[in-house]
């Protein structure tokens, strides 16, 4: 049961495409967020974040949100009618590169996970449902100095302890971390949800053939983070 | 009955807007109802539904549209109550996830409507118990029942001439036009049909004296009506008759006067917008992007914003009579591409308004991934597949643009719309064009876009290939290669090398020369014949 699609109509509705990124890393500089901001005149990027937001069909970063995953931020996450992309990059080895191609898989209803290397950047990329009822308010320790007109000086990398005042960015955040470390638990989620095989429905795909990736060990560190993102899979 | 249901009374209210749950706000009951303004038509793949409020078109699968007709049959449905209804009509469980989801966005996009004080009919529980297996029995060809929209153009006539109207070629293919009784026949036919919107255009529309008859029947007949015009001033009364039977008016901008007498063609505007904002009327412009056009894009665009319009259509320059306004006036791949960039920009400058292109333009869309543009009802070319345009003679052409001899399709005041509909060899023709040699093995038939894109047919050679146009197929470097769409800088380069040099190093043909000549063979040749 599906809306196949969705064309608006001769008045303006408020339906849009939106994006929301995070540096987690390092902040952005003066001269990296003027870049930022030079993509869209609604952009207004802090130290940290920034979000685009577009009400025309078809219209889209220019570039592509890749470029700023590769150059500057580390989490993304955009909605579109519904339609979510999680993304998520960092710095790898080869291995670990090759160790987490082996969960990319094209899932139903446009679902499934790509991973590549882009400007020597590891991004994986989760396209999913999402049920945003499940997501946590805000954290109360938002840390963002996006005021501080100095902060570029002042604001040292400071890992993973940052914490941002948006709850999807914040669990991309420690699912980023997982991933770093080598647990991929989150991206098996993501496949047990979509992968043709693990669907219940009664219309299978024979002609499918299902890649199944390594199932990670299961560990008691960060049990709830991926309890919490298998929950919000729709 | 299954009282588990699905809660919607304990959902959060408070989620942010950027999730796009805005409308659970206005969840306040768990009665949900099909509001009279929606239209909806049983199709192969499920059902096609018409918000006439707002012109949302929605295709949804076979499932959801029995959901639909479900709702459609109940009146009013408590949601909680699905469960059991679905499992009383069709004898098997609901996919919860899935309905819940969907009626989310039928509501988002008011197709569905909440009732706050919803009462439940007093039969409610009999009468889910006595609808039994509604089958689908919709038509299984790959082809939808009818036109979503019709284009008509009343009449060919204008007291302007502009010298890049498209209608300059068609004037000697068609000379007359349909009085009053046959224009009301047409319009009958086309509401029999089940099409859901009119749109009404010329020549200049307003110029028969018969518009207001010809807009209130189609009004009267449930059609939702849109009208095109050149002319910026209107008597109030023309105007307040024709708001009360019309959804929108859209403007043709005239580029070369709004650029010429700025302050005198801005106030005829503002009047214009002023005195349709009164009535209720929606109001758009239309902007054929000509070379003229672009090379003052932005200004033209800042002028349209200062006068207040709300919604821009771009138009793509198509091939007037005139060879040699063509020749001038057509953007070359560069101009388009350049375009492309200031249009990218335009769009992010005036957040408010709504900026639409002509299916002429699809290419812009090139880049989306075929998902994405399916799911926002990104289509390119659909002539004859989901619209249709009517001449003022009456004949059936597969676009506005396709008029011609061998291009007809019949005669509405003759034929039946849904006969020509399913049955006409130019109808098939054209809502095939995909699957053509001519099309499959040129650029346009191997480009990444050519679903929701596949070009403008008038552009072709044989009104049925390949858009030479297209300044950037998405093709793989080899076919890039194959098609010889690699820069037309490096071709003009080879062309000057090929012609040689003066002994003081100056090429014989110029830049600007090689150009014209290579542009020249642009000129579509079915319309030379």
């Amino acid at each position: 049961m599906k809306i196949i699609s969705v064309k608006k109509g001769f008045t303006s509705d408020h339906s849009s495409t939106s994006y929301e990124f995070l540096a987690v890393d390092k902040v952005l500089s003066k001269k990296e967020r003027q870049a930022v901001a030079a993509l869209s005149s609604r952009a207004d990027p802090t130290a940290r974040e920034v979000s685009f937001i577009y009400h025309v069909d078809g219209y889209d970063i220019p570039g592509g949100w890749e470029a700023l995953m590769e150059k500057y931020y580390d989490v993304m996450y955009s909605e579109s009618y519904d339609w979510w992309t999680l993304a998520i990059a960092f710095n790898s080895s080869k291995g670990q590169l090759a160790e987490l191609m082996k969960y990319e898989f094209d899932g139903e209803d446009d679902c499934g996970i790509n991973v590549y290397e882009q400007g020597g950047r590891t991004i994986v990329e989760i396209n999913c449902r999402l049920d945003s009822y499940s997501i946590d308010d805000p954290y109360d320790n938002y840390d963002d100095d996006s005021d501080c007109e100095d902060c570029e000086e002042d604001e040292e990398e400071t890992g993973n302890s940052f914490v941002a005042e948006n709850g999807l960015l914040n669990l991309l955040v420690k699912i980023r971390e997982q991933l770093m470390q080598g647990d991929y638990r989150a991206l098996y989620a993501v496949w047990e949800k979509y992968d043709y095989l693990t669907d219940d429905d009664d219309e299978k795909d024979d002609e499918y053939e299902s890649i199944i990736p390594p199932k990670p060990p299961e560990r008691s560190h960060g049990k709830s983070i991926i309890e919490q993102f298998s929950n919000m899979l729709e | 009955m299954d009282n588990a249901g699905f809660n919607y009374r304990y959902r959060k209210a408070d989620m942010k807007s950027t999730w796009g749950y805005d409308f659970v706000k206005n969840v306040k009951s768990p009665y949900i109802s099909l509001p009279g303004s929606v239209r909806y038509r049983k199709e192969y793949f499920g059902g096609i539904l018409f918000n006439t409020r707002n012109g949302t078109m929605m295709d949804v699968d076979r499932e959801a549209y029995l959901l639909i007709l479900l709702i459609q049959i109940m009146g009013i449905v408590d949601v909680n109550d699905l469960d059991g209804i679905w499992f009383n009509v069709y004898n098997k469980h609901i996919n919860r996830r899935a309905v819940i989801k969907i009626i989310e966005k039928l509501l988002a996009y008011k197709m569905l409507v909440v009732m706050p004080n919803g009462r439940l009919n007093k039969n409610y529980d009999v009468s889910f118990n006595h609808w039994n297996q509604i089958s689908f029995d919709g038509p299984d060809l790959r082809l939808i029942s009818a036109p979503e929209t019709v284009h008509w153009a009343v009449t060919y006539k204008c007291g302007w001439d502009c010298p890049d109207c498209y209608v300059r070629r068609h004037r000697d293919d068609i000379t007359t036009e349909l009085d009053t009784q046959e224009a009301l026949t047409i319009i009958d036919k086309i509401a029999d049909a089940g099409v859901f919107q009119l749109a009404i255009g010329g020549g200049e529309p307003l110029l028969r004296e018969d518009i207001i008859s010809i807009v209130a029947r189609a009004h009267e007949r449930k059609l939702i009506v849109h009208v095109t015009t050149g002319r910026y001033q209107h008597e109030p009364n023309a105007l307040r008759e024709l708001a009360n039977y019309i959804k929108s008016l859209q403007i043709g901008i005239k580029q070369e006067e709004l650029l010429a007498h700025p302050e005198n063609e801005k106030e005829k505007l503002i009047r214009l917008i002023a005195g349709t904002g009164e009535l209720g009327l929606d109001i758009g412009a239309n902007l054929m992007l000509s070379n003229s056009t672009l090379s003052a894009f932005e200004h033209i665009i800042d002028l349209l914003a200062v006068v207040g319009f709300k919604r821009l259509t771009l138009l793509r320059y198509k091939p007037p009579g005139d060879i040699q306004r063509w020749l001038k006036e057509k953007p070359d791949e560069y101009a388009l591409l350049e375009f492309e960039r200031k249009f990218s920009k335009t769009v992010d400058t005036y957040p408010d308004i709504q900026f639409r292109v002509d299916c002429g333009l699809a290419f812009l869309e090139r880049t989306l991934s075929p998902e994405t543009a399916e799911a926002h009802g990104i289509r390119g070319c659909t002539a004859a597949n989901r619209i249709l345009s009517i001449a003022p003679d009456g004949s059936i052409f597969p676009c506005s643009q396709l008029v011609g001899q061998g291009l007809s399709a019949g005669n509405l005041l003759k034929n039946d719309l849904k006969d020509v509909w399913m049955n006409s060899e130019i109808l098939r023709k054209y809502r095939s064009f995909r699957t053509k040699k001519s099309f499959k093995n040129s650029y346009c038939g191997q480009c990444a876009a050519k679903i929701h894109c596949g070009g403008c047919r008038v552009f072709a050679d044989d009104a049925l290939g390949a858009d030479p146009g297209c300044p950037e197929p998405v093709l793989s470097p080899a076919k890039l290669k194959k098609y010889h769409k690699e820069d037309l800088y490096d071709t003009i380069l080879d062309i000057q090398e090929s012609i040689g040099f003066t002994n003081a190093g100056f090429p014989y043909a110029s830049f600007e020369q090689i150009q014209g000549w290579l542009e020249e063979e642009f000129y579509p040749k079915w319309l030379l014949k």
